[in-house]
């Protein structure tokens, strides 16, 4: 499964994609924010659910605030972005 | 059958000779000493729906016969993406200049460009072409960010095409991934016959 990390600015967003690159993590990509999300600089970042702690911490240590974590929901050739709550 | 020696000749030559020949005669041979000249004669030939063999004498040695008679048969094919587009009008090429897109800052241009390729494969009407010159060979040398965009585009049906001349001078021919090494006369000719250029 994939998420999606929103940002409400561009440079956090080319800050995180250099983070998870050092980091390793080569699932992890920054994408146009997909039109249905409208909060947002424009940029998210996707990556595999599995990569989440390690995500969270970059988050935390950079203190960027005013992100959203989506779940990316794929059926068919539809694909729709729910909010994640807990995160 | 007339016999061309084009050993030692560069890129766009081979191919200027091949069509010149095939202006009087039927049948050509054409002796190269590289694989892409014989990728591009290949090219010409399927453009021009002519027989083409090639037949590897040695690593410098290449004889190629482009016959005018011996039409391929995989001429019923069922209609591509291209073709449906085409049908629609709403065909568009892809050529790319930069590895940056747009001017101010490059880490935000790059960042951009892969954003464009990402959104290029969510396109409803996906490209014919992608053409990739100067600084856009780099897009489709290994370790590229948008290999894998690229890919899937491949996947789709999308032609993606690299100046052999570019990725010559930046040295990086043999790292080029997925795009098939042009010359200019083909990308003259590609941006000519596009119904729309399309520059990131």
């Amino acid at each position: 499964m994939e998420y999606l990390l929103v940002f409400d600015s561009t440079h956090q967003a080319i800050t995180m994609e250099t983070r998870v690159k050092e980091a390793g993590l080569l699932k992890a990509r920054l994408i146009p924010t997909p039109e249905t999300i409208t909060a947002s600089c424009g940029l998210s970042l996707k990556f595999q659910a599995t990569d989440i702690e390690q995500i969270n911490d970059f988050l935390q240590q950079e203190r960027f605030t005013k992100t959203a974590y989506y779940r990316i929901v794929t059926d068919g050739l539809q694909k729709t972005f729910e909010p994640l709550e807990d995160k | 059958m007339e016999k061309i020696n084009a050993i030692g000749d560069v890129c766009p030559v081979p191919v200027i000779k091949t069509k010149k020949a095939l202006r009087t005669t039927d049948v050509v041979e054409i002796v190269v000493d590289n694989e892409i000249a014989t990728q591009n004669l290949k090219k010409m030939a399927e453009q021009l729906g002519y027989g083409y063999s090639m037949n590897q004498v040695s690593t410098k040695e290449y004889t190629v016969v482009i016959d005018k008679n011996k039409a391929d048969d995989e001429v019923c094919m069922p209609m591509t993406h291209v073709e449906v587009n085409e049908v629609k009008g709403e065909s568009y090429s892809v050529f790319c200049d930069t590895q940056v897109m747009g001017r101010g800052d490059d880490v935000l241009g790059t960042t951009l460009m892969k954003s464009f390729f990402y959104a290029l494969t969510e396109q409803d009407v996906l490209p014919d072409k992608v053409v990739l010159y100067n600084g856009g060979v780099h897009l489709a040398v290994e370790g590229s960010d948008v290999l894998e965009d690229l890919q899937t585009l491949l996947d789709k049906g999308v032609e993606v095409y690299a100046c052999g001349a570019c990725a010559n001078f930046y040295g990086v021919t043999d790292q080029i991934k997925l795009a098939e090494i042009t010359n200019m006369y083909r990308i003259v000719e590609l941006m000519r016959e596009a119904n729309r250029v399309v520059k990131p």
